[in-house]
């Protein structure tokens, strides 16, 4: 009985650290901080004057699938609206992004009406977007193994990474840490001259991803 | 594909499947005879054993200046062994065929049991009665408004479920005056979007083989 007790308070302790520290394993992501910073921040895949971008587009959420076309818009005043239909042209859901407040749902269609989903897919699609606050100033790191530069921006306990192979690039791969693990990562892909060309997003603890394929107009 | 569980969706999901169109003028003039058009739409589609079209979609979402187009080929063939392809900008094939669903996306594809699963009995029941023009008589669901111009009989179905209501705000189908054909439809959103589907090139009666139908 004692040998039980005694385990527990040192199981405890030896978590200690990690729970004085508030967060743990996305502490220790491989970074360290740049000598040098670049002149600028990245910029979005999806910037103001780039149009709209149609996707071709795979959410698995558990064992549903949905398939369809995402409609990725840039508004005015970094808005952005992201419209997702069947290939039929049947709506699920229509959301606004801007960069200071919560998304806006303007339309949600009933299966997808969850909170958790729908708060979920704001920040999957806002961390796509690179939809981060007007004045915030991102720290700027090099990961140690490939010499990458990435950009931390900091919301609320939650930290976006977005990687970068040279400082006119856009973001290759963007990851979301919460304060204990990873929660998501996304890979772009594209070049400057032709723009991003598919979207790949992955949650390390649910079992949701989502595939975005570019169709050429 | 949608993985739906209540009626409602099941129902709209149905709906997109089939023949579609908007915002051109929509005829006003009250069909004088709708008892004799609904029998006589009855009796074209008795008599039609296969039908294929090429259709135009159209995408209209208010946020976007150019609306989204997509274009593909549509068979039919009696009983209930449907095609339904898209080939522009990009590739999407359903089919459906001897009780069963095949579903194929560009990087994925997928084989239901219509008789397993309700969604997919009620989904082909719904495309046959498109086709039979059975849709017409589904009261309970819709309110139904029969109208006619010179070149069209037009039906205007407003949904009657709050859920529905939601999501679709009317559903117009035009039907070719000559040979009682769907030539559009279009599906109207509460905002204001809209999805049109112009079908040209129809065939009636022609030779599809049941190849056509075949999931390999």
């Amino acid at each position: 009985m004692k040998n039980s007790v005694l385990n527990k308070l040192l199981s405890l302790l030896l978590l200690l650290p990690l729970l004085l520290t508030g967060c743990s394993l996305s502490l220790f992501p491989g970074y360290r901080t740049c000598s040098t910073a670049p002149a600028s921040a990245p910029e979005s895949w999806f910037a103001s004057d780039s149009g709209h971008y149609l996707f071709n587009t795979g959410i698995d959420i558990y064992k549903k699938h949905f398939s369809g076309l995402m409609v990725v818009k840039a508004m005015e005043s970094d808005h952005y609206r992201v419209v997702f239909l069947t290939e039929i042209g049947i709506k699920l859901f229509d959301m606004e992004f801007s960069a200071d407040s919560a998304a806006k749902v303007h339309y949600m269609m009933e299966a997808m009406n969850k909170k958790a989903l729908i708060n979920t897919l704001s920040r999957d699609i806002s961390l796509v977007l690179m939809n981060t606050k007007t004045e915030e100033i991102p720290d700027c790191l090099r990961q140690r193994k490939s010499d990458d530069v990435v950009f931390l921006y900091r919301d609320r306990g939650i930290k976006n990474y977005y990687h970068i192979q040279s400082p006119s690039d856009n973001p290759y791969m963007a990851r979301q840490t919460g304060c204990i693990t990873n929660k998501v990562k996304a890979w772009l892909y594209g070049n400057s001259a032709s723009g991003l060309d598919s979207v790949l997003i992955r949650h390390d603890n649910i079992r949701l991803s989502l595939n975005l394929y570019r169709i050429k107009e | 594909m949608l993985m739906f569980t209540n009626r409602i969706h099941i129902i709209l999901f149905m709906l997109s499947f089939s023949f579609m169109g908007l915002t051109a003028q929509v005829p006003a003039t009250p069909m004088k005879d709708k008892e004799k058009f609904k029998k006589d739409l009855v009796e074209m589609t008795a008599a039609v054993n296969t039908l294929e079209s090429d259709f135009i979609q159209e995408k209209n979402l208010s946020v976007l200046a150019s609306k989204i187009i997509s274009k593909g080929h549509f068979c039919y063939r009696k009983e209930n062994h449907i095609r339904w392809e898209y080939l522009n900008p990009y590739k999407y094939l359903i089919i459906i065929s001897d009780g069963k669903l095949f579903v194929k996306e560009e990087k994925n594809q997928k084989q239901y049991d219509i008789q397993s699963n309700r969604m997919f009995q009620e989904m082909n029941k719904f495309i046959s009665g498109c086709i039979q023009g059975d849709i017409l008589n589904n009261e309970k669901d819709y309110k139904a408004g029969y109208f006619e111009d010179e070149k069209s009989y037009f039906v205007r179905l407003v949904p009657t479920a709050e859920a529905m209501k939601k999501m679709l705000s009317e559903v117009q189908i035009w039907f070719n005056r000559n040979d009682l054909t769907v030539s559009r439809i279009v599906m109207l959103e509460p905002g204001g979007d809209y999805t049109r589907i112009d079908f040209i090139n129809k065939k009636v009666n022609t030779d599809i083989p049941l190849e056509k139908f075949s999931f390999k």
